[in-house]
């Protein structure tokens, strides 16, 4: 097949057509399938951990523990929903920029700072638990290799984290420097 | 609301390539009918920067194929390519233009996003400096690519 023969091929690919009003649903916020989904879990992480530090603090002894280490716990908390909102803007707005290019070097960059402010503020929720939960603890061989698990299956979650992150912005990267080879 | 109803209309006049972008880049029929809605929902959402500078559908591949590229791709089991393009209904295609699609797309879908989005444009009717000004990179780069495309379907064709 000559190359005019594949435009032709191309030009004639009969497509479906998607009716109007389900066109007109796509434009609305409310039916985007990722918006919905960060929707949900915003909305079932805020219930959760508003209902965590609403009793946390009798529940799990914040009334003993300082000040510091209850802010700690409280930040560690916060942050995740803020990486959570953070995705939600940035799935609003892919595209940024007057060329395909130029477009993907800004999502490029944008992507590296969410995947940071990802995994960063996971270490912080997983260091701020361990620590809220551990202040004032007498330390014995048991709590000793139950902290142990607790360390090594947040390390996990975080290495499996960086490595998803790694590979998208890796993809990302080839693709924004083949356009140049 | 005019507004919307403009936007409407060129979605409708133009929903075709979209279409084809999601074909492309996309191997199952979830996968492509979320890209559609993506596509189309950062369409709406850039519309109010188009200024009718460039020519709608030029603006429309650039946002539609920055999407396509960009958003996340789930891990899916591999597919294996029919004689028939999938959605569609058998009867719209006879059989020699089906053959000939389905030859088009297995070559397609084994280049690059970024080959991918050059081949679109030019299949599209686009000038090497029409390429040039959606994908950012030099009208000679074009050029390059375009051969090294051109030569790369052939081979997959022929094999």
């Amino acid at each position: 097949m000559e190359l005019n023969d594949l435009k032709n091929t191309w030009k004639n690919v009969a497509t479906p057509r998607t009716d109007d009003a389900a066109i007109k649903a796509m434009l609305s916020e409310s039916n985007h399938p990722v918006l919905k989904g960060i929707r949900k879990q915003v909305v079932i992480e805020v219930s959760f951990w508003a209902a965590f530090l609403l009793c946390y603090y009798t529940m799990f002894d914040g009334d003993t523990k300082p000040v510091w280490v209850n802010a700690i716990l409280i930040l560690s908390v916060l942050l995740p929903l803020i990486h959570n909102l953070m995705g939600y803007n940035f799935a609003r707005y892919l595209v940024n920029g007057v060329t395909l290019k130029a477009s993907l070097a800004a999502y490029l960059s944008n992507i590296k700072m969410y995947a940071a402010v990802s995994v960063v503020s996971r270490s912080l929720f997983a260091a701020g638990f361990i620590v809220f939960f551990t202040y004032g603890l007498a330390i014995n061989q048991s709590r000793y290799y139950a902290l142990a698990l607790l360390v090594i299956i947040f390390a996990i979650q975080l290495f499996a984290l960086n490595r998803i992150w790694a590979k998208r912005i890796s993809n990302l990267k080839v693709t924004l420097n083949n356009f140049e080879l | 609301m005019a507004n919307q109803e403009q936007f409407l209309s060129l979605i409708k006049q133009h929903q075709a390539m979209v279409h084809k972008i999601c074909y492309l880049y996309r191997d199952s029929a979830e996968d492509r009918e979320d890209l559609f809605q993506e596509i189309v929902f950062q369409l709406w959402k850039a519309w109010p920067t188009f200024k009718g500078e460039a020519k709608a559908t030029t603006w429309m591949y650039r946002i539609g194929l920055n999407t396509a590229i960009a958003v996340y791709r789930k891990k899916r089991p591999e597919i294996e390519y029919t004689p028939i393009l999938p959605d569609m209904p058998a009867d719209q295609q006879n059989e020699e233009q089906a053959h000939r699609q389905a030859q088009l797309f297995i070559a397609l879908k084994q280049l690059d996003d970024n080959e991918k989005a050059i081949i679109t444009l030019y299949f599209e009717e686009m000038t090497y400096r029409q390429i040039a000004e959606v994908t950012g990179i030099s009208e000679s780069n074009v050029g390059v690519k375009l051969n090294r495309i051109k030569n790369k379907l052939q081979k997959l064709i022929i094999k």
